[in-house]
């Protein structure tokens, strides 16, 4: 293995363990060598905290900013970035602040984390048309039953146990006061959310959904044919739900029975 | 430099020899409302690969002249370029048609882990076959030659052998690539090991020099006190004024941005930080045609 490769290993380790003895190939002078590592640690662990910082607006606001540079330090080490393009990290804050024991008292957490991080999805998912209400009548009849959609890039199906739209949108009110209104006013105990984010690049829609209309998204954008999807749903309700979600651009694309059949090969 | 210009010419054509600004999130709404009379602006490739951000990128690159600066390539990582991020950043080149390229002599990846930060290299003969590979490498895939820029740094190590401006020089030779000169930076690490700045201005290659670079440095406390830590949080201090006069001198009038990273001050005040650039380097030119004349 290359030299360089080996310092870089053994450098980037003691990075993301606290206290950690720098490696022996660091010159110390006026200042131990220590200390100049850790310079390098704490800009890590400060540039991606601010990473979070930008994503989870909300958890940091519910939390106080302390807290959330804990929460971010524990969770940075244990899970740094894969990669350079930062806005596809920390996807699994969520999961994280699930386990992490100091918010175990803060149930609905975890619930704000996932909406935060569906709408950090939906603001920078590609640019995408949405697939109109009428792509449907381009299909044969006969093979409407056989339909799969694909789902549009920005959504995301949140199933929340907790409030967690409700307080989102309350600690993310700009005016002190009436955020302090709004979330006096927030029963925690309230029943959870089926939520659907999903948009442009500007303003990424959060919708509340019924189960039978959540069910149905999930169960399309899962690539289910539209007759096995919409087999559980009352059938006085199917035209409208889905009706609903074509309208609010749950789908990128429709692709028919036909196109699962690749076309024959044209020679030559 | 004629900023009411601005708002009816499309920013093409290359980077003038004049003071930019880095733009950053939270002067987008000001900065795209007041049209400011900078000549050109320079942003961190990586936060505008998506979003809303690259919106913004793009009514900007409308009528101002734009740089894309990386930061997370990782020019000096041991097990070569993550090949996807290199796809998205010859993307958004592409896209904008920026008048000019870079990264920095640093490394910030290993292993699948991105770092977030521009970590140091022990300047060695392995590094430097390393950066000239990955610099091929991206140079290759963007189709055009880059910027690399001289890091601030915090430390060194024991086995290296090539002297930081020397280091540079070899780049350029080997790669064909050209220089950012961060003014702080060598004043900052210059600071940190003892170096001589006049003596590192006077060691880089001139004529491979297409930007210049300026930022506010701090002093660490606590156990790294002596230590001057390149935050880009304040003004640029007087000492890196007088040593950017001093690069002026010695390798010419160039692009020179102003950055600010943290504690971010209300647009006008880094406006102002770019004027007092762009009269060093009005007065540097005009001196220059003095002595020509003479």
């Amino acid at each position: 293995m290359s030299a360089l490769l080996e310092l870089q290993r053994r450098f980037g380790a003691t990075l993301l363990a606290v206290d950690a003895a720098p490696p022996p190939e660091v010159l110390g002078g006026c200042v131990a060598p220590a200390a100049r590592v850790g310079i390098y640690r704490n800009n890590v662990i400060g540039n991606l905290t601010g990473v979070l910082r930008l994503t989870y607006p909300a958890i940091e606001r519910l939390v106080g900013a302390d807290f959330f540079a804990a929460a971010a330090a524990r969770f940075i080490v244990a899970a740094p970035p894969a990669g350079a393009d930062l806005y596809e990290y920390g996807g699994d804050f969520s999961d994280f602040l699930t386990e992490f024991e100091p918010a175990n008292d803060l149930a609905y957490l975890p619930d704000v984390a996932r909406l935060e991080w569906a709408v950090n999805r939906a603001l920078h998912a590609p640019v995408a048309p949405t697939l109109a209400a009428e792509a449907l009548l381009d299909v044969p009849a006969e093979q409407q039953a056989d339909v799969r959609f694909v789902a549009h890039p920005s959504l995301s199906l949140l199933a929340l146990t907790h409030p967690a739209r409700t307080i989102w949108e309350a600690v993310l009110t700009e005016d002190a006061d009436v955020r302090a209104t709004r979330l006096a006013a927030i029963d925690l105990a309230a029943r959870g959310e089926h939520l659907a984010v999903l948009g442009g690049n500007d303003a990424p829609q959060v919708l509340r959904l019924s189960p039978a209309a959540f069910g149905l998204a999930r169960a399309l954008g899962d690539g289910q044919s539209l007759a096995e999807a919409l087999d559980p749903v009352a059938p006085e309700k199917a035209a409208s739900l889905l009706s609903l979600l074509l309208t609010q651009g749950f789908f990128g694309e429709v692709r028919a029975a036909v196109d699962q059949h690749p076309p024959e090969r044209q020679e030559g | 430099m004629a900023g009411a210009d601005h708002a009816a010419r499309r920013g093409d054509g290359p980077i003038p020899a004049s003071a930019g600004i880095g733009l950053r999130f939270p002067h987008h709404a000001a900065f795209l409302q007041t049209r400011p009379a900078v000549g050109w602006v320079e942003v961190h490739s990586e936060n505008y690969l998506s979003g809303p951000a690259l919106a913004v990128l793009e009514a900007v690159r409308a009528t101002y002249p734009v740089s894309l600066h990386s930061v997370g390539l990782s020019l000096g990582g041991a097990a070569g370029l993550d090949r996807r991020h290199l796809a998205r950043l010859a993307e958004l080149t592409v896209r904008i048609e920026p008048g000019l390229v870079s990264e920095h002599l640093a490394w910030g990846a290993v292993d699948h882990a991105f770092l977030a930060d521009l970590l140091p290299l022990p300047l060695t003969e392995e590094s430097l076959a390393v950066v000239c590979r990955n610099i091929a490498q991206a140079q290759d895939a963007l189709g055009r030659s880059i910027l690399v820029e001289n890091p601030s740094t915090y430390l060194q190590f024991r086995h290296s052998t090539i002297p930081e401006p020397e280091f540079l020089a070899a780049l350029v030779a080997r790669t064909g690539c050209g220089l950012i000169c961060d003014v702080n930076n060598i004043f900052v690490s210059a600071n940190n090991h003892g170096w001589d700045p006049e003596a590192y201005l006077a060691a880089l290659p001139a004529a491979a020099i297409g930007e210049f670079h300026l930022a506010g440095h701090s002093a660490a406390g606590g156990d790294a006190t002596g230590l001057l830590l390149d935050t880009h949080d304040r003004a640029v201090a007087p000492a890196v004024w007088s040593l950017f006069e001093t690069a002026l001198r010695l390798i010419g009038p160039r692009p020179t941005l102003i950055e600010w990273d943290a504690a971010i001050p209300a647009l006008p005040v880094l406006t102002a930080e770019s004027a007092g650039a762009e009269r060093r380097l009005t007065r540097y030119t005009a001196e220059a045609g003095d002595v020509r004349a003479a």
